[in-house]
């Protein structure tokens, strides 16, 4: 009984990508969560970033046999790198190219519709014709839909062609609490197009299953492309090029055409910010590994818009859900989201506990980098965990360092995509965005005022473990240490 | 205050911060639309995800004013109702199909399509579309719209205005256009007809809505009705529901205040385009300005069929390109404005530019237009500015100015073209037009003569300057040409030309000159009579008219002018020389003195002057020698000319283009075709002159008798053939009778031949081939005849390049002959003629009287004295027995000798007459004493064309009673005398018989003459005082001898003079008599000459 979230495009990556933290951070989902990747661009630098965070979480959950639903990454992820193969009943991918259908080297809508072989001579070429302009037919698809959704839309379609399909179908005929959540811009290209079609789809498929998706308007800027084309070479020859300019107006338009539902989606989250504001992203690409933008906040809390489609109760879905955010309060130019903004009862609470766990894996390999038993020796909280009933040693952690490594880096990448997420007109205002220790919580500095990691430890020390496994142990101790108010 | 994370926006109810909060349709519909976009937004709606997001974007927008695109799409859709309102004009062929679409669609697109589909658009299950297919031709299918059940129609994305959108460059684009902004015609066929049927249709209500909003697409747009005679339904939407909404117009006009206001009855007057001030937004064409600012150049070459920068299919003009020539072509002298239409200049008459107008300014405007819409105007030294005030539709004008510009090295356009400057070998034409009448008077051909180095080189005939003639209309004249020489051509043009065009095909322009036919005089309705006489002498010819019985008039086609007058009066000129000019000027020099030779004299006269030519003409053409099409004035010319010198330079003026020229004299009398041809032609340049005299004298041609005289000497197939050339020359309105009874009725006419009375007269008309004779008494006719004794005779002969000719050796020899210039022509008697024509009377009375003059007057006595014996011979016939007086009338051009010694033109000298008196009387032998007296004709030369149309036509109908004997004692056998005997009698015997004749020597009325000549002339003073002097006069027995003293060989040579005649004439042609003169005169002239 997964939950099936359809990451759509570049936007929906990053969106799973705050679901995964999320995850990672302990916000318990009662069903494993299924992701699939939707991108005909799958080297796109968002997808690849995304998917190494769900990698390294699995990798680390595989120390959590059985995880309470307090720990960390106590959600399953059902992910698999392998394709299927002839031998093996039919697998839902992972990862599902809406244009694998094409050559690669004919990745245009003119190919796929066969506009130049079967169509010429037909009144049918004309129906193209009024349907798709001469660019639009022979765009390069590869690098994705370049903010043309109709385009997409036709190749999206293809899906329902796939052997998996059928599959999908009969899971979410057979499971009713199966769920689909649907992560996708809406004034893009491939998410914009995959949205409406592919929760059509299953709502044709299945129409029992409940079917919510979060629809990003426009909260990013490009670089201008007319620009950019007088600069760049590879540019030059490009009909069609993503273009913030119309942004808006694409948006708005889309806006009208979900009023009547036309997708037969549950519920639809829609998420924005005032467009004036918003930054631009360094990166121009129109697909493939350059595109890897920054985690934002409005992505954060698209994953808390998933988080409450699973936890609603079945036959409470209504179309339309905003949310609103506290500042600007009193001073109109601060725009930061706080933790009252965060829509689960939680609220900061797993930052801060994450936050923590960073420092002490940091702090952890500063000694085993240095290879310094004697100071890691003397880390109170290493002191009762146990592996084969055997105290840990430093050495036994210095050993283990490959076992750990994982969690280090995810931990490090939990900062960067802190940092990124603060880096924004609405600033994600929970933590520091350095995960500075003395210094926490910027909101709140006094909070744990007058605490050193060292006289944290003592909360984590004597807590029992049952993990037989240091990873295991660790986060299995850092699940049930509580934070409290400062002395 | 909270926010939402949502896009800016108005007015979304507060609520608790960090909480999902869930909106209403209505809510979220007004956050929609409320949804704020900035202005600088690229509008590019592409973001709906469906394959059907284009019709799904027109449902949308048309429902809502505040839709982003609302009135794009309002806009797009009137585009299309606009471009298929008026399909036609735009010259675009639109054609409809209906797509449908099945659930079990195999085609993956189409089955994606189907899947993806709204449910509005299916209709049992099939989805169904109308497509609007456009093309200009069958290659360029185009979708022009789709149908939609939301929006009636909706438009393809490719029509999106881009720039270098060839295709519909005014439609689709992003700035919408209200309906306010297009054709009225549209303006009120959308409010009254096409709303009107979708209101009653019901299908299309947000349609309906949209196009009704007080504040929408439609506001402030005319709601009048449209004349429903003025649509059409649409073909192509028969088999569609559309075809009951859509209509055309049926229209390929436009409206514009911009419209050309032709003058000419044109069914699409052009769209005029101005690019010298700015077009950007400035009134176009029904309603539409301009949506760029065209450039010049960029106009130049565009075609003039479709509207810059439209779809239009309607024809426009840029002005500067389309009515102005390339270059502006100058002429060194004035244009005559006085015939021309010039426009405006400073002074007219100082204009010297051919006007720079095209072709195509003409398809408009007429030649009557050009004086108040043009304007030239000199700037600057080297700058000249034409300017053209174009009249359009709304009254008012567009005036268009081109400069021109001197020394213009780099570029061949805006030149000013100065050929002149290479004075006479220009390649600008000099024209002159014959006749200057009104084409309402002249229906015959006109003549143009151009004098211009024109053509690229002699031989080759490719034309650098080449010219049109047109007429008003502006339609090609047909003509025939000859090039005469290097610079000259002769046209022989259907009809009077109103445009004359000059092309410079190295600039690929032209100059215009149109000639003013109201400055031509018109002669209201010429109704008079005239009949006309013609004498085609053998040396000169000479014609007189009379109108309505008054007193005839020799021919002169002469303004009265003196001088050179190449510029108004006897030809259409379009140069106009000052006298500064003529005078000094090369050109005018040259046309003046080619004129006379190759085309028609600037003036005919008969005062004697330099600057004209005398009557009478001297009877000589030319014809081209390499031809066989004669066309008077084409091939043939009569050289008016007589001394200017480098006349008769025909054979040099020919060489340099290949043409030979051969000089026909001796017209007359030769019975050769081509002598024929050139007598035909001769006559019809003079016929010409003829009819044009006429007219000017309100003669209608149709009320003209013409009337011919033929010496009674010329054969019957002479005859005939004549009386052919003369119906083709003038049809049958011509008669015909001898020249002998033609100086008859002159003197008739003059009422000095005695009546009442037995007294005789005798005419003798002595021209250059013949004298003819008439015997007359008090109202009878005795005799008429012509002898072969005449000029000709007179001025000696040629033989083996020999000239004998004492006459010419002295005449020749004098100071004021110019010798040269007549050394070309062919012939010793004709060089003679010229000169005697070109001599003043004064200067011959001088000759006549000088020691030199000796032997001529000898010769003249000679000659006369003969004639007289001849005349004498036949009188013997005529009983005399009462006669109390004689009058002797000398008449025709050889009387001009008779009178000559006397310095007087009328008058003999009296010892001469003496003389002449004397031998009459010898030869007559008169029972009484009888007074014989001499008098020559006052209007000598003239004598025969005056009596042949003023003459008694009594008298003219009177035959002779008497025929003409043979004045000679001839045997053809012993004791057959036949002296007594009829030309007619012998010439029958002689073709009979064919015997060789025989003379008595002691009986021989030739050898009778000589004797009684010399006796006479021996005995009289003038040659005892004065002729004996000159010393191969002094012996006079000798003399005698020499002419008749070998008989043997003297019956030998009249022999030969008898059979040649017979042999070509089948006539002995004049009297025996005659003919031994003929032998005797040229040994005297061989005498004289040889011992001078």
């Amino acid at each position: 009984m997964p939950y099936y979230v359809f990451s759509v495009g570049g936007t929906g990556a990053r969106c799973l990508e705050s679901l995964i933290y999320l995850c990672a951070m302990g916000i318990h989902l009662d069903q494993p969560l299924f992701p699939i990747f939707v991108d005909p661009d799958q080297s796109n630098g968002n997808i690849t970033r995304t998917i190494k965070l769900i990698q390294k979480y699995k990798l680390i959950r595989e120390h959590l046999p059985r995880p309470s639903k307090d720990y960390l990454f106590n959600t399953e992820i059902i992910y698999s790198d392998k394709e299927n193969s002839p031998n093996t009943t039919v697998k839902i991918p992972n990862l599902y190219n809406p244009n694998s259908g094409l050559d690669p080297a004919q990745n245009k809508l003119s190919h796929f519709i066969e506009y130049e072989t079967k169509l010429q001579g037909t009144d049918y070429k004309f129906l193209a014709d009024l349907l798709f302009s001469k660019e639009e037919l022979n765009m390069d698809m590869s690098a994705g839909y370049r903010g043309i959704p109709s385009i997409g839309s036709i190749l999206m379609t293809d899906i329902q062609n796939q052997a998996f399909w059928t599959e999908l179908r009969g899971r979410l005929e057979e499971d009713t609490a199966s769920r689909v959540f649907i992560f996708a811009s809406l004034f893009g290209g491939t998410g914009a197009s995959g949205y409406p079609v592919i929760s059509k789809l299953i709502k044709n498929a299945s129409p029992t299953t409940k079917v919510g998706g979060v629809l990003m308007l426009p909260y990013f800027k490009l670089k201008d492309p007319e620009n950019l084309q007088k600069y760049q070479e590879s540019l030059k020859k490009e009909k069609i090029m993503p273009n913030s300019k119309s942004f808006m107006i694409n948006a708005k338009t889309a806006c009208e055409f979900y009023k009547n539902n036309y997708s037969q989606i549950d519920s639809n989250y829609f998420l924005g910010d005032d467009f004036e504001h918003c930054k631009q992203y360094e990166n121009y690409a129109i697909g493939s590994a350059e595109q890897k933008n920054d985690a934002h906040m409005l992505e954060l809390m698209a994953a808390y818009a998933a988080i409450d489609f699973f936890h609603r109760e079945s036959g409470n879905f209504k179309p339309f859900y905003v949310i609103q955010v506290k500042n600007p309060d009193k001073n109109a130019d601060i725009t930061d989201v706080v933790a009252e903004d965060i829509p689960h009862q939680d609220k900061e609470k797993p930052f801060e506990r994450f936050a923590l766990l960073y420092h002490y894996i940091n702090e952890l390999f500063e000694l085993i980098d240095k290879d310094n038993a004697k100071l890691l020796d003397k880390i109170a909280w290493l002191r009762d965990l146990k592996i084969d009933d055997k105290k840990v040693r430093a050495r036994d952690i210095i050993d283990k360092k490959t076992e750990l490594s994982s969690l280090k880096e995810l931990m490090d990448s939990f900062q960067e995509w802190i940092y990124q997420n603060h880096n924004n007109y609405a600033k994600l205002n929970i933590l520091d965005y350095e995960l500075k220790l003395d210094n926490l919580l910027t909101n709140n500095p006094n909070k744990y005022k007058g605490y050193h990691i060292s006289h944290l430890d003592t909360k984590f020390y004597g807590k029992k473990t049952n993990q037989n496994d240091l990873l295991g142990d660790m986060l299995e101790a850092m699940s049930l240490a509580k934070i409290t108010e400062g002395r | 205050m909270p926010r939402y994370l949502l896009p800016k926006h108005k007015s979304l109810p507060q609520t608790t911060p960090g909480q999902w909060k869930e909106l209403t349709i209505t809510d979220f519909t007004t956050f929609v639309n409320e949804m704020e976009v900035s202005p600088d937004s690229k509008i590019n709606v592409t973001s709906i995800p469906s394959p059907w997001a284009r019709m799904l974007l027109f449902k949308e927008a048309i429902k809502s004013t505040n839709h982003l695109i609302h009135k794009e799409v309002m806009s797009n859709i009137l585009d299309v109702l606009e471009i298929i309102f008026y399909y036609e004009l735009m010259n675009i062929n639109i054609e409809y199909k209906e797509i449908k679409i099945k659930n079990d669609e195999k085609n993956k697109f189409l089955k994606i399509l189907y899947d993806l589909s709204p449910e509005e658009i299916k209709k049992d299950d099939i989805v169904s579309i109308g497509l609007l297919i456009a093309s200009r031709d069958s290659n360029d299918k185009f979708v022009l719209a789709g149908t939609s059940p939301f929006s009636l129609l909706f438009t393809p994305m490719n029509l999106k205005h881009k720039e270098g959108n060839t295709v519909f460059p005014r439609y689709f684009r992003e700035r919408p256009v209200p309906l306010k902004e297009r054709p009225k015609d549209f303006q009120k066929w959308i409010n009254s007809n096409f709303l009107t049927k979708l209101r009653k249709d019901g299908n299309y209500p947000d349609l309906v809505k949209a196009l009704s909003d007080e504040e929408g697409i439609c506001a402030e747009s005319l709601k009048e009705p449209l004349t429903q005679e003025i649509l059409l339904p649409c073909d192509f939407l028969l088999e569609s529901s559309l075809g009951n909404l859509l209509e055309k117009i049926n229209t390929k006009k436009i409206s514009s205040s911009y419209l050309l206001k032709p003058r000419k009855e044109n069914e699409i007057p052009p769209l005029v385009i101005d690019p010298s001030k700015s077009l950007y937004a400035s009134e176009y064409y029904n309603g539409y300005n301009y949506l760029q600012d065209f450039k010049y150049e960029e106009l130049k070459n565009s075609n003039r069929d479709f509207l810059p920068g439209e779809n239009i299919k309607y024809p426009w003009i840029l002005p500067q390109e389309d009515f102005f020539q390339p270059v502006l072509i100058k002429y060194k002298y004035r244009l005559n404005n006085n015939r021309l239409i010039l426009g405006s200049y400073k002074d007219s008459s100082d204009m010297k530019y051919a006007l720079p107008l095209t072709d195509t300014f003409f398809n408009y405007f007429n030649y009557d237009d050009v004086q108040d819409m043009l304007s030239i105007q000199e700037i600057s030294d080297k700058t000249v500015r034409v300017t053209l005030k174009i009249p359009i539709q709304n009254g008012d004008y567009i005036e268009i100015k081109r400069d021109y510009f001197q020394d213009l090295t780099n570029s061949k356009e805006n030149r000013i073209i100065n050929y002149d400057d290479r004075d006479i070998d220009t390649p600008l034409p000099h024209i002159m037009i014959w006749p200057p009448l009104h084409p309402d008077n002249w229906k015959d051909s006109y003549y143009a003569f151009v004098y211009g180095k024109r053509y690229k080189d002699a031989i080759n005939q490719e034309e650098m300057v080449p010219l049109e003639f047109k007429d008003q209309d502006f339609k090609d004249i047909n003509y025939e040409r000859s090039r005469k020489a290097d610079k000259i051509e002769i046209f022989r043009l259907e009809t009077l030309p109103t445009y004359i065009v000059i092309s410079d095909i190295a600039s690929n322009g032209k100059g215009l000159l149109i000639l003013n036919h109201k400055s031509l005089t018109t002669i209201m309705n010429p109704e008079k009579s005239a009949k006309v006489g013609i004498d085609f002498g053998t040396s000169h010819t000479n014609i007189a008219i009379t109108i309505d019985n008054s007193e005839p008039e020799v021919l002169k086609y002469s303004s009265g002018f003196l001088g050179k007058n190449l510029n108004d009066n006897d030809f259409i000129t379009l140069i106009r020389f000052s006298e500064p000019e003529l005078g000094r000027e090369q050109i005018p020099n040259l046309i003046y003195n080619y004129l006379k030779q190759y085309f028609l004299p600037n003036s005919l006269s008969e005062i004697h002057n330099n600057q004209s030519v005398d009557m009478p003409l001297p009877s000589m053409i030319l014809m081209e020698g390499d031809t066989d099409s004669y066309e008077a004035l084409l091939n043939t010319s009569i050289a008016f000319s007589k001394d200017d010198v480098g006349l008769f330079n025909y054979d040099l003026d020919g060489m340099t283009i290949k043409k030979t020229y051969v000089q026909q004299t001796n017209l007359k009398w030769e019975p050769q075709l081509i002598k024929q041809q050139a007598s035909k032609e001769y006559l019809r340049i003079l016929l010409l002159l003829l009819k044009y005299e006429l007219i000017k004298r309100g003669v209608d041609l149709k009320k003209v008798e013409y009337h011919w005289a033929f010496p009674k000497s010329f054969s019957e197939t002479l005859i005939s053939d004549y009386k052919k050339m003369w119906r083709e020359l003038v049809g049958d309105v011509y008669k015909i009778t001898d020249e002998s009874k033609a100086a008859l009725l002159y003197f008739d006419h003059k009422g000095i031949l005695p009546r009442n009375t037995p007294d005789i007269a005798i005419i003798i008309d002595t021209g250059g081939g013949s004298s003819d004779i008439s015997i007359w008494q008090d109202g009878q006719i005795h005799m008429l005849y012509s002898s072969l004794w005449a000029g000709k005779n007179l001025v000696g002969f040629e033989k083996d390049n020999k000239i004998y000719s004492i006459i010419y050796d002295a005449i020749i020899n004098l100071p004021s002959t110019k010798r040269d210039i007549f050394q070309n022509i062919k012939g010793f008697q004709n060089q003679l003629n010229y000169i005697l024509y070109s001599l003043d009377e004064t200067t011959l009375s001088n000759l006549a009287r000088s020691d030199s003059f000796y032997k001529i007057r000898f010769i003249i006595l000679y000659f006369w004295s003969a004639l007289l014996y001849e005349i004498g011979i036949q009188c013997r016939a005529i009983d005399m027995d009462n006669i109390k007086k004689i009058n002797l009338f000398l008449a025709g051009n050889g009387s001009r000798f008779a009178c000559w010694s006397s310095g007087a033109v009328d008058k003999m000298d009296e010892q001469e007459q003496e003389i002449y008196q004397k031998i009459i009387k010898e030869t007559i032998p008169f029972k009484n004493e009888v007074e014989i007296h001499t008098s020559a004709a006052q209007d000598k030369k003239r004598e025969v064309a005056i009596g042949l149309c003023r003459g008694n036509e009594e008298l003219r109908a009177k035959e002779a009673s008497k025929r003409q004997l043979i004045a000679e004692k001839v045997f053809i056998e012993a004791n057959s005398d036949l002296s007594n005997m009829t030309i007619d009698e012998f010439n029958e015997l002689i073709l009979q018989n064919g015997h060789n004749i025989h003379l008595d020597q002691n009986n021989s009325e030739i050898v009778k003459f000589h004797n009684t000549f010399f006796e006479v002339l021996a005995k009289s003073n003038l040659y005892r005082d004065r002729l004996k002097n000159d010393r191969a006069l002094s012996n006079l027995e000798s003399i005698k001898n020499i002419l008749i003293g070998d008989w043997g060989k003297f019956v030998g040579e009249l022999r030969g003079v008898i059979e040649d005649n017979i042999k070509n004439y089948n006539s002995i042609s004049s009297s025996v008599f005659t003919l031994e003169m003929q032998i005797t005169i040229n040994r005297l002239h061989r005498y004289l000459s040889e011992n001078q």
